[in-house]
């Protein structure tokens, strides 16, 4: 049982965050407490190093079994990989950018802990195939990404923010709760296998009274999943706490909300409730449909309003959680793989994207320590490679080539197209050129008007920071010109979990 | 492998050209203009490669994920895109080397030959590909240098104008992107693989329904439309074209509106040429294609900014070229793509007359200039040969072509062929009219007192207009040059269909 390749990540990563605080108490005597960063991107690291050493996982199997009372299964496939390899590069660049970002802020060692701890939890729900572990590491990761949102507390916009977040997020944990107590009234069992065969079962028999009976619960637990995934990924119409959240936390921070935590919510919902999706798919994939064209096009409208940048990327998050429920939805109207692959093939250009984004947006913050759009025109004369790096990620997050998110776009199309959804490719499409607006307007302050006396005379930024943007761009650029370094883990993943559903 | 490196040439030469630029400030545009020039040498050292056959094809592993997607990255020559590919890089050597010149005032020189450069690639990039795909991709990547040098180094409102133009684009690619959707999907359903390498598309695609085909054409030639500047939607192009930097409208108006032509040539007109020369979608659009060259030919008559009449005429010139395209047959469609090379070479030589205005008078408004042929004998003869090409006249480039298309409109599906032919001819005085006027009112009449310290420009702006007007009349008397490659390649594109 020891010893496997997902039990030493978890425990390196664990023993990492064990003595974290251990090393914070220890340099803070020195005053090097803001060194504290190395080690956690070190941490994110080795695990990173560790599970591409380890990715050769085959069908899948299970890590860790223990039935009695409660399961609690670990399983290890591809799709755990996938996204354990997009947790782990987000947090690993955060962590780097955080170094110099944080340097002046108190209470560095909570900040590190917590983001080491969010970072297990986002690992355990990559690899949990039990709502039980599923629902623990979901509060794990919940936990801290509620107390990092309000981290600046001597401040009134991130603990405002933080109550929201905490409220709304905390509606949405119980709804799940609530349905994963149905599921255990319905299967007897939270295992994620018995789930899927129980919902085979009902297949076999649904002309039966008994499982005529069940259909409810189904459609109940389905909605309640829908519901509960839905305020973590931020979709229409529960989104409204990300665009405080998001901006109000410390951008390093941002970029792990916006780029990862987010994507856990629709992690859950592949995995989860999209059995049950499928099995009602008459009247739940035209809810998925709904709200994928809802979300996308409402949140690009508020974004045209925006006058913060972190405000704008934040509600480019929404609008980018939009494309990806384009592929849920097509994975639940019949299409599966295609559907699936390419969702998870933007959920991998999203978070590198958007993660780019946060960190160049938070390394002009720095600089200027303002975040209104109009005080930072002419940023791109001042210092041009952090802005070129802040729009490489807007125009890949605007699908232009030779960027991933060209690639991921386009394969969200052509997912959409391949079930016949002309709608939500067309509008996909109408979004996609929407959200080309207002990046380019974006571009146009930044980098055409002249400098403002601020940007001009801007604080200069640490290396960490630029270390962190150089290694997401080389990475975004790389992926776009040899765009099979995403389409392959993604259509891996995609087909890994298609058939843990026996479908 | 040598298509290869004369793409990778043009990507590595933005890097050496920018680095250089820190150094050479604006004589950077000389490296530019090296490794464009060493491209060309391959390039035509490729070109070889097509005589004794039609088409000659590298691939490259790029995208295979597993069941769904499958790329490769495919690039190709044949004839077509031989014209196409020599009068970009012709076009952007030339204007690489008046750009020293003329950019001599500029700021940031070394980030604009870097911008340059990646655009050059972008578009050669687009002709080279034999994937649709890829063609999107190369096709975007054009897209934001030419909209940045715009926004950055233009004239007047330059942003707002290249926004507009951006913004326009996009709307246009955004049909293109669903369109190739559609292709790829189609295409999985019938061969149970995606199929977006040219040759296999144009059979795969000629097996679909017609009105999928129609639905095709619909969002294509909207698509690629908006890039050409077809009537209707053609409103970023007079300002973008005018409020550019001269060498850069030089090849938004020589190149660049053409491969959204090319873009038609090659990926709609082959995939679907049974509904194309339908009646009613020939006549709708040759109605179209008429429409844009009288609208862009009398609007030219009425402008008295220099640059925006050339962009106007630009507008019209791109009706003649689409009148072939539309026409669909041999003739006509030699006819347009040797327009292409016929166009770039003139409209470039002309934009750059504009731009010696701009640079030595400092004046760009008609109203104002006149007389400048005593004062500039060189830069007005060189205007006249591009004048007497636009017109149409005999002995430079633009005749033949025009004969060509003219020629081929007979032979379209549409009923008032005869019509369409007369009223075509008569867009052609329409067009004498304009160039006429504009070397009347820019060189000809009493020169004013203002204008007696005006001279010739510099050599390195006077050598590339020279070396353009050249080729273009060496072409009008003997376009062979071109044409032998071309007549091949589009005779095996109608009889692969």
């Amino acid at each position: 049982m020891f010893g496997d390749i997902l039990i030493n990540l978890l425990i390196l990563m664990g023993i990492f965050t064990l003595a974290t605080p251990l090393l914070g108490w220890f340099l803070r005597r020195y005053k090097y407490e803001k060194y504290l960063g190395i080690w956690a991107s070190l941490d994110f690291l080795a695990a990173l190093i560790y599970t591409f050493f380890n990715s050769n996982v085959g069908n899948g199997y299970i890590v860790f079994s223990y039935t009695s009372p409660v399961a609690s299964i670990l399983r290890l496939d591809n799709f755990s990989i996938f996204f354990i390899y997009v947790f782990l590069i987000i947090g690993f660049v955060s962590a780097v950018h955080s170094i110099g970002y944080m340097s002046g802020d108190r209470h560095l060692t909570g900040y590190y802990t917590l983001m080491q701890t969010m970072l297990i939890g986002l690992v355990g729900l990559a690899v949990a195939d039990d709502l039980f572990t599923f629902f623990i590491m979901w509060e794990v990761m919940a936990i801290s990404s509620y107390v990092l949102v309000g981290f600046r507390y001597h401040l009134e916009e991130p603990v405002e923010a933080a109550m929201k977040y905490i409220i709304m997020s905390g509606v949405g944990s119980l709804l799940m709760l609530y349905a994963i107590s149905y599921v255990y009234g319905a299967v007897g069992s939270l295992q994620f296998s018995n789930i899927i065969s129980y919902i085979h079962s009902l297949a076999i028999n649904k002309a039966t009274p008994f499982a005529v009976s069940a259909l409810p619960v189904i459609a109940l637990i389905a909605s309640l999943f829908i519901v509960g995934f839905g305020i973590k990924a931020a979709y229409f119409p529960f989104w409204t706490w990300l665009p405080d959240a998001h901006p109000a936390a410390p951008s390093p921070i941002s970029a792990l909300l916006s780029g990862i935590v987010i994507k856990a919510g629709i992690l859950g919902l592949v995995k989860f409730a999209l059995p049950f999706i499928i099995f009602e798919s008459a009247v739940f994939s035209k809810v998925l449909i709904v709200i994928a064209v809802l979300t996308m096009t409402i949140a690009n409208i508020l974004a045209l309003l925006q006058s913060d940048i972190k405000r704008l990327l934040a509600y480019s998050s929404v609008v980018n959680i939009g494309f990806i429920m384009i592929g849920v939805s097509v994975a639940s109207e019949g299409g599966l793989i295609q559907g699936l692959s390419s969702a998870f093939t933007h959920v991998f250009s999203h978070a590198l994207g958007k993660g780019l984004a946060f960190l160049a947006a938070g390394a002009i913050i720095y600089s200027m320590e303002t975040r209104e759009i109009s005080k930072m025109e002419g940023f791109g004369r001042v210092k041009p490679y952090i802005a070129s790096a802040l729009m490489l990620a807007l125009f890949s997050l605007g699908g232009l080539p030779p960027l991933p998110g060209f690639w991921s776009k386009w394969f969200l199309i052509f997912s959409a197209v391949s079930v016949g959804d002309w709608i939500l490719a067309f509008v996909g499409v109408l979004n996609s050129v929407l959200a080309i607006i207002y990046y380019i307007w974006l571009f146009q302050r930044i980098f055409l008007h002249e400098p403002t006396e601020e940007a001009k005379n801007g604080r200069r930024i640490p290396f960490s920071i630029k270390l962190s943007l150089l290694i997401l761009s080389v990475t975004m650029v790389a992926i776009g010109i040899y765009p099979d370094l995403i389409y392959i883990p993604a259509t891996k993943a995609a087909e890994a979990l298609a058939t843990s559903f026996h479908i | 492998m040598i298509l290869l490196i004369t793409l990778l040439l043009l990507f590595v030469g933005a890097f050496i050209a920018y680095y250089s630029g820190k150094y050479l400030g604006n004589k950077a545009g000389y490296i530019a203009a090296l490794f464009i020039g060493l491209a060309l040498l391959t390039f035509l050292d490729a070109a070889s490669k097509i005589v004794y056959k039609e088409l000659y094809i590298e691939n490259y592993l790029w995208a295979e994920a597993p069941h769904i997607l499958k790329f490769t990255f495919r690039l190709g020559l044949d004839g077509i895109s031989f014209a196409v590919g020599l009068i970009i890089l012709i076009v952007t050597f030339f204007s690489a080397i008046y750009s020293v010149g003329y950019m001599e005032h500029s700021h940031r020189v070394p980030t604009y030959f870097f911008i340059y450069m990646f655009y050059t690639g972008a578009m050669l990039g687009t002709v080279l590909s034999f994937n649709l795909i890829q063609f999107f991709f190369f096709w975007e990547g054009m897209l934001i240098p030419s909209y940045y040098l715009i926004a950055e180094w233009g004239y007047g409102d330059r942003r707002r104008v290249a926004y507009k133009y951006l913004l326009y684009t996009q709307m246009g690619t955004a049909l293109l992107i669903v369109a190739i959707g559609i292709i790829a999907y189609y295409s999985s359903l019938y061969y149970h693989t995606i199929i977006l390498d040219i040759p296999d598309l144009y059979s795969a695609v000629s097996s679909f329904t017609a009105s999928i085909k129609s639905l095709i054409i619909f969002l294509m030639v909207v698509g690629f439309g908006v890039k050409m500047a077809i009537f209707p939607v053609h409103g970023w192009l007079p300002e973008a074209h005018a409020e550019a930097p001269t060498p850069i409208s030089v090849i938004l108006s020589g190149v660049m509106i053409e491969i959204g032509l090319y873009g038609l040539i090659r990926y709609t007109l082959p995939l679907s040429l049974s509904t194309w020369s339908t009646p009613f979608i020939t006549n709708s659009l040759l109605l179209l294609a008429v429409i844009t060259m009288f609208y862009g030919g009398l609007m030219a008559l009425t402008q008295d900014d220099v640059k925006r009449l050339l962009a106007y005429s630009s507008i019209s010139q791109m009706g003649y070229m689409f009148l072939g395209v539309v026409a669909a047959n041999t003739v006509s469609l030699e006819g347009s793509v040797f327009h292409i090379f016929a166009h770039g070479l003139l409209k470039g030589l002309l934009f750059m007359v504009a731009g010696v205005l701009i640079h030595v008078v400092g004046i760009r408004d008609m109203r104002k200039l006149g007389g400048l042929a005593l004062k500039m004998p060189i830069t007005a003869s060189l205007a006249m040969i591009g004048v007497m090409g636009i017109a149409g006249l005999p002995g430079i480039a633009a005749f033949i072509s025009e004969f060509m298309i003219f020629s081929g409109i007979l032979k379209s599906a549409s009923n008032y062929s005869f019509i369409y032919l007369f009223i075509a001819v008569l867009g052609t005085a329409v067009s004498a009219g304009y160039m006429t006027l504009f070397m009347k009112r820019v060189f000809f009449g009493p020169v004013s007192n203002e204008y007696m310290e005006v001279h010739e420009p510099p050599y390195n702006m006077l050598i590339p207009m020279f070396f353009m007007a050249l080729i273009a009349v060496i072409l009008g008397i003997y376009p062979s040059i071109i044409l032998k490659y071309v007549v091949p390649a589009v005779s095996a594109l109608f009889k692969g269909v």
